[in-house]
């Protein structure tokens, strides 16, 4: 027997989060944007962006995306908390505990709101152990100078903390696919960081999404 | 919220409406109290509504275990309320953003099309029994947004995050 009168008694029933026009609040006088619980959100420009980059290319040459990495780890770091706090709070039930196709939805929902693109998580691979995130209009991409190798650094560190947070395991990320090189979207791939690391030679003799995956699923870890 | 009562103040900043004007103030303005009085109708409803759709989806979906029964009803009590909130704001774009977007993966998660749409229909069938042709029309149309959206081909099932983790 359905209890429908217990269903209807809910408080309020949750719906989608992360609406753009209920996430976002903004005040125009005072130039302020916040998240539906208050805390501030920062607005980007690209100008911002595009001067991060050259900013960095000049301060520490090749090392300016091992720096983008480091910044977008951290920035992963507070991230996870801050959706992990509104979540559960939100549909009222542990992040761990709730259903993965709804968690699915509130990271796609949560990152295109925050005008980050379009993100989808591919669970395709889980069974040897990877993680591929794919990744369309990518704001940081598309200020991204041309490095001629993939240059979404900030986002590889943003996903790297947020998935080890998520799994508690440290997991490494490493783009496989870029806007910037001509690709019709990023792919992103996560892993236990010995296995992940090999993707980086065959990224350097140029092999695509597609025949890095394969060897990395038919790889064994680095003894 | 209503886009031609908007589009009116904007264009007035500097002069009085034209009785065409004032003659489609009038009509939003009284389609509004219609949206407000379905609004509290339909919130009045909502327990006896459900109460007869859990029992008849029981019915029709016998095979169904009732915890896949009580998330379908889960599913069209969001719609429902979503669609109430949008007929009264007359904007469907509150269903969509608001619920729809994120609603739909799930719905075609869960696997269970044939319930769905069974709830869905019952639910139409409970509805046009109590309310006015008149407040049909006014509701129908988020009604069958929500429908259109949410019954889609399903998709493998994700399991949950623990599982994954696992």
């Amino acid at each position: 027997m359905i209890n429908v009168s217990e269903l209807l008694a809910a408080p309020y029933l949750p719906g989608n989060y992360f609406a753009p026009d209920a996430y976002v609040q903004g005040d125009y006088e005072s130039g302020l944007i916040e998240n539906r619980v208050g805390a501030r959100l920062l607005a980007m420009p690209d100008t911002l962006l595009q001067a991060l980059y050259a900013g960095l290319a000049e301060e520490v040459g090749p090392s300016a995306g091992m720096v983008l990495f480091q910044c977008g780890y951290w920035w992963g770091k507070s991230f996870y908390r801050r959706f992990q706090a509104e979540v559960s709070d939100y549909y009222q039930q542990p992040l761990a505990q709730m259903e993965m196709a709804a968690f699915l939805q509130c990271f796609k929902q949560c990152w295109r709101t925050h005008g980050w693109g379009d993100v989808e998580v591919d669970l395709d691979y889980s069974a040897q152990g990877f993680l591929v995130v794919k990744l369309q209009h990518s704001a940081f991409a598309q200020a991204s100078p041309d490095l001629n190798r993939p240059s979404c650094f900030t986002e590889a560190g943003l996903l790297s903390a947020f998935f080890s947070q998520l799994t508690g395991r440290d997991l490494h990320c490493i783009q496989t696919a870029c806007e910037t090189l001509g690709d019709d979207c990023n792919f992103f791939v996560l892993g236990l960081r010995d296995r992940v690391k090999m993707a980086e030679a065959w990224l350097e003799e140029a092999h695509d999404h597609v025949t890095v995956m394969e060897r990395l699923c038919q790889s064994q870890p680095l003894s | 919220m209503y886009t031609d009562l908007e589009a009116l103040l904007y264009q007035a900043e500097n002069h009085y409406l034209t009785p065409s004007d004032l003659q489609t103030f009038r009509g939003v303005a009284t389609e509004l109290q219609q949206r407000l009085a379905l609004y509290e109708k339909l919130r009045e409803l909502e327990s006896d509504l459900f109460e007869a759709l859990a029992l008849q989806l029981q019915s029709a979906c016998a095979d169904a275990s009732p915890a896949h029964l009580t998330q379908v009803l889960q599913h069209w009590i969001l719609a429902f309320r979503y669609s109430a909130m949008a007929m009264l704001l007359n904007q469907p774009q509150f269903l969509q953003r608001r619920l729809l977007e994120w609603l739909t993966d799930i719905v075609q998660v869960h696997q269970m099309g044939a319930v769905e749409t069974t709830a869905s229909n019952l639910l139409l069938t409970l509805l046009v029994n109590r309310l006015s042709p008149e407040q049909i029309d006014l509701v129908r149309p988020y009604l069958d947004q929500a429908r259109t959206t949410l019954l889609h081909p399903e998709v493998a099932d994700l399991g949950t995050l623990e599982e994954v983790r696992a």
